[in-house]
């Protein structure tokens, strides 16, 4: 019997084995490379990381070293500032002490005339052109009795400063009682004022009325100039429209945070800096009315005894309102503003802007009422001063806050946008919950979808099985032909390509199933994403619902402040005195 | 007796400026009313959302009483006033424009004429009662009467 002895297969398949062998160690090769890049690519992250927060910590650094600059810079200013009052307008202050103390050795009588006499003409020829001098001695040559130097010094006094001698005398007659020439010297003090440029000292008129430092006289003569002329500058649109824009401010300063419970919503909406901007724009009413509320409740501290009443207000008088010395005034305030915002000059800046009026050499009626009930001490009133003004302001403060409230409205945007894993939709009046999380889930399914699409039989494994059945037809070809050999090297060719199509078809379905594992996870994670941020923004609009309606409240309350409740009785006129 | 040099303002048998003055008044700068409305006129505005029933002697009377609520103070007339349409969608504001005194209702997407635009995310807010729009002004008139003069846009 003939055997046809075939061709050797074995060498053949030895080196097909090793091909394959070679092909495994280079795919585990090449998968070890791939780590190794994932590796990398980890590294790399973690160097940005580092890179950024190192930032950070640089950027908080250099800011910190400016900030610590620009305060220590401030404060070696406002020594300099300081030591330049002290030299230039020092000597002052030991008129202005003169003047209470004047008054005060008069009420004890324990200072000799004598000494008195000498003290106030010495300061006289120490401070050239300082109002303050000849009126100290225009009370010294009075309380000796000595008409004659105390008019000359009194004609000396008004020649330099009328307004501010008016007042001093006027305020130093009410301190003993002398209602009536008190009430001519304010008389003539208001007559010759003009309500639309008054004199930063007109706080002191406003403080004794509010503190019932005036007596009976005076009271009403200052009280009905101060109602005509705010009648008379409310008619003007664009000085109440001032006030009304500085009361908006200050207001708007007293802004709140928006809590740190909301942390979904920022994530996923777009739309959160206005979200965020309503919300904290709503909380000034509540801030505002809670200022107001405190402002006014409680005594007044003031003394029973009309002298310690009027010294306090005569202290001001001397002690605050000298035009020489505004310019370094300002500067010091300026610098004060840097140390108390800790060296942050724009900060800083801000405060001397909503200050500004304070520092104005004069003003309108209108705005030195909302300097005074602004400001407080600032503006060197004292709180029943402040209660009185603020009471006058209160239709500003409402207006105020209403315009507040109107823009708050006007920035309520007319849909939420929401937007997620390459899904945005909008949350408008007619919006549903359900109806959004299918349009998420819907979104996130259709992108496994055509992600799931693309894992198919196509590309390298296509082209693979192409050329093995090109092969497997060529072998044919060459067995038929009698080339056994080059049949044989193509057959191992198919054999080969058939194997690796044949692993790669089985690996679709896993593949496949990894994607949809993978979507199914992304839809879990955005929908409680979405179902959180719902709640957050309807949390968010209950909330400032709440907010803005404080607002009404506000109003009632300020509304209800009437001017005259706050104006004080003299203490030597209360009823049984 | 001399030509004026200048228009003599028209006075009324009262020897008060007329209602003319008022009218001139509302270019941009004239005054404008902050102080709280009327009854009357608070009943005016509510009115003209009569569910789009307000008969043409009904209208009459509103915009009489509109007219007399800024003649009577000397204070600037608005151009028109807003209101939240409650007729129901798709309508959603409503207008009164003084000049030719007719009540529109207008439709979500439609746009107002004559610079009122501006006032209509204010005018939908349940918050105010009406807006009332001027040359440069914008003025919000709650339920109760009181109102909000919003800053100058020039």
């Amino acid at each position: 019997m003939n055997y046809v002895q075939g061709p050797d297969l074995t060498p053949l398949v030895n080196r097909l084995n090793t091909v394959l062998d070679n092909q495994k160690v280079l795919d585990d090769k090449q998968n070890m490379l791939g780590a190794a890049v994932q590796v990398v690519q980890q590294n790399q992250d973690r160097t940005n990381k580092d890179v950024q927060s190192i930032r950070q910590v640089l950027d908080a650094f250099i800011l910190r070293d400016e900030l610590q600059k620009n305060l220590q810079l401030a404060q070696t200013q406002i020594i300099e500032v300081r030591q330049e009052l002290t030299t230039h307008y020092g000597h002052f202050g030991d008129v202005r002490r003169l003047a209470t103390g004047t008054l005060q050795a008069l009420d004890a009588g324990i200072v000799s005339h004598g000494t008195m006499r000498e003290l106030s003409e010495e300061l006289m020829l120490l401070t050239p052109r300082y109002w303050l001098a000849p009126a100290l001695v225009a009370l010294a040559a009075w309380i000796r009795d000595d008409p004659d130097l105390a008019g000359k010094a009194l004609n000396e006094a008004v020649r330099r400063d009328n307004d501010k001698a008016s007042l001093f005398f006027a305020l130093t007659l009410r301190r003993h009682q002398r209602d009536s020439a008190t009430a001519r010297w304010i008389s003539q003090y208001t007559a010759r004022q003009n309500p639309s440029v008054l004199s930063r000292e007109f706080t002191v008129v406003l403080d004794a009325v509010a503190t019932g430092a005036f007596g009976r006289e005076a009271k009403p003569v200052v009280l009905e100039h101060m109602g005509d002329w705010y009648t008379k500058l409310c008619a003007d649109q664009d000085t109440v429209d001032k006030q009304v824009a500085r009361w908006a401010q200050m207001i708007d300063t007293l802004r709140r945070p928006i809590p740190p419970q909301y942390q979904i919503l920022p994530v996923i909406s777009p739309t959160w800096p206005q979200l965020k901007e309503l919300y904290e724009g709503a909380t000034v009413h509540g801030a505002a009315e809670e200022m107001f509320r405190a402002m006014f409740t409680g005594p007044v501290p003031q003394s029973d005894d009309l002298r310690v009443r009027v010294d306090d207000i005569l202290t001001r008088l001397v002690g605050g309102f000298d035009a020489e010395e505004a310019p370094l005034r300002r500067k010091e305030a300026g610098l004060q503003a840097i140390v108390d915002a800790d060296g942050d000059k724009v900060k800083a800046s801000q405060v001397m802007q909503v200050e500004d009026p304070l520092h104005e050499q004069t003003t309108d009626f209108l705005t030195l009422l909302s300097n005074a009930a602004l400001h407080g001490e600032r503006a060197q009133v004292s709180l029943g001063t402040r209660r009185f003004a603020v009471s006058l302001a209160r239709d500003w403060a409402v207006q105020g806050a209403g315009r507040l409230e109107a823009a708050n409205m006007q920035a309520m945007p007319n849909v939420v946008e929401l937007a997620m894993e390459g899904w945005t939709d909008v949350v408008d009046g007619s919006a549903n919950e359900e109806r959004l999380v299918q349009n998420l889930t819907a979104h996130i399914k259709r992108e496994t979808e055509a992600e799931v699409a693309k894992v198919k039989f196509t590309g390298a494994p296509l082209a693979g099985a192409i050329f093995g059945g090109i092969a497997l037809f060529i072998a044919l070809i060459a067995a038929i032909d009698g080339g056994a050999g080059f049949a044989s090297f193509m057959l191992i060719v198919a054999a080969v390509l058939g194997i690796w199509c044949f692993s790669e078809v089985r690996g679709l379905p896993a593949r496949r199933a990894e994607i949809r594992k993978r979507g199914a996870q992304r839809t879990a994670h955005a929908v409680a994403q979405l179902r959180g941020g719902l709640a957050e923004l309807v949390d968010l609009r209950r909330e400032w619902e709440q907010l803005i309606s404080q607002a009404a409240s506000f109003r009632q309350y300020a509304e209800s402040l009437n001017s005259t409740a706050f104006v004080a009785n003299a203490p030597d006129q209360k009823r049984g005195a | 007796m001399p030509r004026p040099l200048i228009n003599k303002k028209t006075t009324t048998a009262t020897g008060l400026p007329s209602q003319q003055v008022t009218r001139a008044a509302r270019a941009p700068g004239g005054r404008v009313r902050t102080d709280r409305r009327s009854d009357r006129y608070v009943k005016a505005l509510r009115a003209l959302d009569a569910g789009g029933h307000v008969a043409a002697a009904d209208v009459a009377k509103i915009v009489d009483d509109v007219h007399r609520e800024f003649s009577e103070q000397y204070c600037s007339e608005p151009l028109g006033i807003i209101g939240k349409c409650y007729l129901g969608e798709p309508f959603e504001v409503h207008t009164l424009a003084l000049d030719g005194s007719i009540i529109e209702h207008y439709r979500r997407g439609e746009s107002l004429p004559d610079g009122m635009e501006r006032a209509r995310t204010l005018a939908e807010s349940p918050m105010y009662l009406a807006i009332e729009v001027y040359a440069d002004r914008v003025v919000c008139i709650r339920a109760d009467g009181s109102a909000v003069l919003l800053e100058s846009e020039s």
